[in-house]
């Protein structure tokens, strides 16, 4: 997929902002619109993910791709608040660049992860986007230790030429913004 | 008043000099024994100034924080009048942490346990049932310990709870020129900065690591090959850490003498904008900043957001690096730290040079920290565990004809030299040996040990 670096401008982040305020004040329960397409994504995400595919997984992500890993608990405006993660394709792609060259010490030897992706929500939002929310626990091992990780997810998701691909992904993780150790995976 | 040589522990007297020696060498337990991290508290963190945060972080009357100086639970708090104060947060009645939140706005303080209430200057305010106190009990002397010292430096607040600590702007002594520098640089419009709090990382190991590598350009092109290859590869020459391939340049490492040092890689760094890494959004940012403002006044604003080149540490705890973002480095354990950054926003700055002035400030914590991180967790288990091999080596640049003194007394070495760091151990050593009563206003002086 091409490297399209223009495409966060104001009218992104803004999008992005009021997509996370609507997340949030959803209060009825959902109707599972394309459900099980939602899960297949999702869980192939954490198995790519796990197994340390991450070319496989940039190939889930759209051309013009978020994630997004708030490091506030409450806020949510990456304009104005540092992020534990704020990358566009081209900071991901960096990102996988960085875990493949061999000498990034923080991931020698690498993370072994083993994710749960459960409460999985959908909603069909505008343009024939699909929102979905659900809940992550991930157990992450590395030099003889378990470190537990849990959160929210959202995940945007957007039909291209007939699948159905990751457009945004935002992790909330529970200590978002407590001191935190070694996240040098992806989440 | 018992003073804090008094309670230090029994080996510390006169020991510290043989643990840091004259020829760059550092003995282990510095980084793996909790007595000596204990006494570091009392006379690193109790007995010098100590950064404890940007006023622009309380901006508005009866603001507060709450953070840790030397493990000490601290309250500050901007009070009625706009002045500053430092309160420690402990409940003079029978020791509660007072104030559980990490910043508010509040007048008084409740003590959750009996209810003391407390003005926001440290004063004893209320005590429920009051009638169960004799004569002799006096509210003045009943407060919130108040920091002896407390001073502002364009907006960077310290603090000590040494009352004979030098003044702050001695202490500062020859760093203050690239201090001002570094404040300088957001010092664009009138209303001075905002400061919004960036990623907070632990690690596994002693603050003096942490301390240490921020004046260390020795280990970026080995502990930050990634980083490099990966630029490299990815974006071409002329990105991060590309600057600095061998040490025949003209950067500088600087010692300025209270434990302050430098690294200055500013002769290598044409532009900061152009040296940057392609942030998200830089090139929809750079554009509408450059159509808005013109060429020359945009670009001015955006080298604001790549990195200067500035490397100050400021001891013992605070690490300006130039480009609006701070480090604070907290001491949790003799093994355990917090490294808390912040960036610094312009208030008068266009909004996209704001942004991206944060996504900068991700980019090298996310990138390249982490991998200093790993490497102070490798140390510190080694140090911990090889008693067989007690010296750490902080030599280069001893003996050569590299360092020189200027006549401001500070020492400047190659960019590579060990030169900053083994200033900052011999002022360790100096504030370890140190001999002052510590104080706290506002509570009852000397009842016991002041330990
Ligand atoms: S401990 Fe604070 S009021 Fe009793
Ligand atoms: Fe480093």
């Amino acid at each position: 997929m091409s490297e399209n670096a223009r495409y966060l401008n104001e009218a992104r982040y803004a999008a992005l902002i009021e997509g996370t305020q609507r997340a949030r004040s959803r209060v009825t329960p959902s109707t599972f619109p394309h459900r099980d397409a939602a899960e297949a994504v999702l869980y192939l995400e954490a198995r790519l993910l796990d197994d340390g595919r991450y070319e496989e997984w940039l190939e889930l992500l759209t051309g013009d791709c978020l994630y997004w890993v708030p490091a506030e608990a409450k806020r949510g405006d990456p304009r104005h608040e540092a992020c534990v993660n704020f990358d566009d394709r081209r900071r991901l792609l960096d990102r996988v660049a960085l875990l493949r060259t061999g000498y990034l010490h923080a991931q020698t030897p690498p993370s072994r992860t083993s994710r749960t992706i459960g409460n999985v929500e959908t909603w069909e939002v505008q343009g024939g986007a699909l929102e979905v929310r659900s809940s992550l626990t991930l157990w992450m091992y590395r030099q003889g230790e378990t470190t537990p990780y849990a959160g929210a997810q959202e995940h945007e998701l957007v039909q291209v030429k007939g699948a159905w691909r990751i457009r945004q992904k935002t992790v909330r993780l529970l200590n978002s913004d407590a001191p935190l150790g070694n996240i040098t995976f992806i989440l | 008043m018992v003073s804090v040589s008094e309670v230090a522990p029994p080996q510390a007297r006169g020991h510290y000099d043989g643990l840091v020696r004259a020829d760059g060498r550092v003995h282990r337990t510095l980084f793996t024994d909790s007595d000596i991290f204990k006494h570091e508290m009392l006379k690193i963190f109790g007995g010098s100034w100590v950064f404890l945060l940007h006023e622009a972080e309380i901006p508005a009357v009866h603001d507060f924080k709450t953070i840790t100086v030397g493990r000490r639970p601290v309250i500050v708090s901007r009070n009625e009048d706009g002045s500053i104060v430092a309160l420690l947060n402990r409940c003079p009645h029978r020791g509660s942490m007072v104030c559980s939140l990490e910043r508010g706005n509040a007048a008084r303080f409740q003590c959750p346990y009996h209810g003391w209430t407390f003005l926001n200057n440290g004063e004893l305010y209320g005590v429920p049932y009051r009638k169960g106190y004799g004569p002799a009990f006096d509210k003045r002397k009943r407060g919130l310990g108040r920091f002896p010292r407390l001073e502002t430096y364009r907006g960077f607040v310290f603090g000590s709870l040494n009352p004979g600590v030098e003044a702050l702007t001695e202490w500062l002594g020859p760093a203050r020129e690239i201090f001002d520098w570094c404040i300088d640089q957001e010092n664009l419009g009138p209303r001075g900065v905002s400061v919004v709090k960036g990623m907070t990382m632990v690690y596994r190991g002693n603050w003096k690591l942490q301390n240490d590598n921020n004046g260390d350009m020795y280990h970026a092109p080995v502990t930050h090959r990634s980083t490099a290859e990966m630029n490299l590869a990815r974006h071409g020459t002329g990105k991060t850490l590309d600057h600095f391939k061998s040490d025949n340049n003209p950067m500088l490492a600087k010692y300025f003498g209270h434990g302050h040092k430098l690294l200055d890689q500013r002769p290598s760094i044409d532009s900061p904008w152009e040296r940057a890494r392609p942030l998200p959004g830089r090139e929809v940012m750079g554009d509408a900043v450059v159509q808005r403002l013109g060429e020359a006044a945009a670009r001015a604003y955006l080298d604001l957001t790549g990195r200067s080149g500035i490397n100050l540490v400021l001891y013992p705890n605070l690490m300006m690096m130039g480009h609006g973002t701070f480090a604070v480095y907290e001491p949790l354990a003799v093994d355990c730290t917090n490294v808390r950054y912040y960036t610094a926003l312009i208030n008068d700055a266009p909004p996209e040079v704001n942004t991206l002035r944060i996504r900068f400030s991700e980019d090298f914590n996310n990138v390249a920290a982490r991998d200093d991180n790993e490497i102070f967790e490798r140390i510190q288990t080694a140090l911990e565990d090889v008693p067989e091999m007690p010296w750490l080596d902080f030599s280069k640049g001893l003996d050569t004809d590299r360092e020189r003194v200027g006549e401001d007394g500070a020492v400047t070495g190659n960019i590579s030299d060990e030169t900053g760091i083994r200033g900052s151990y011999a002022w360790w050593k100096t504030l370890m040996q140190r001999d002052f009563t510590p104080q706290a206003l506002g509570v009852e002086a000397d009842e016991g040990r002041s330990r």
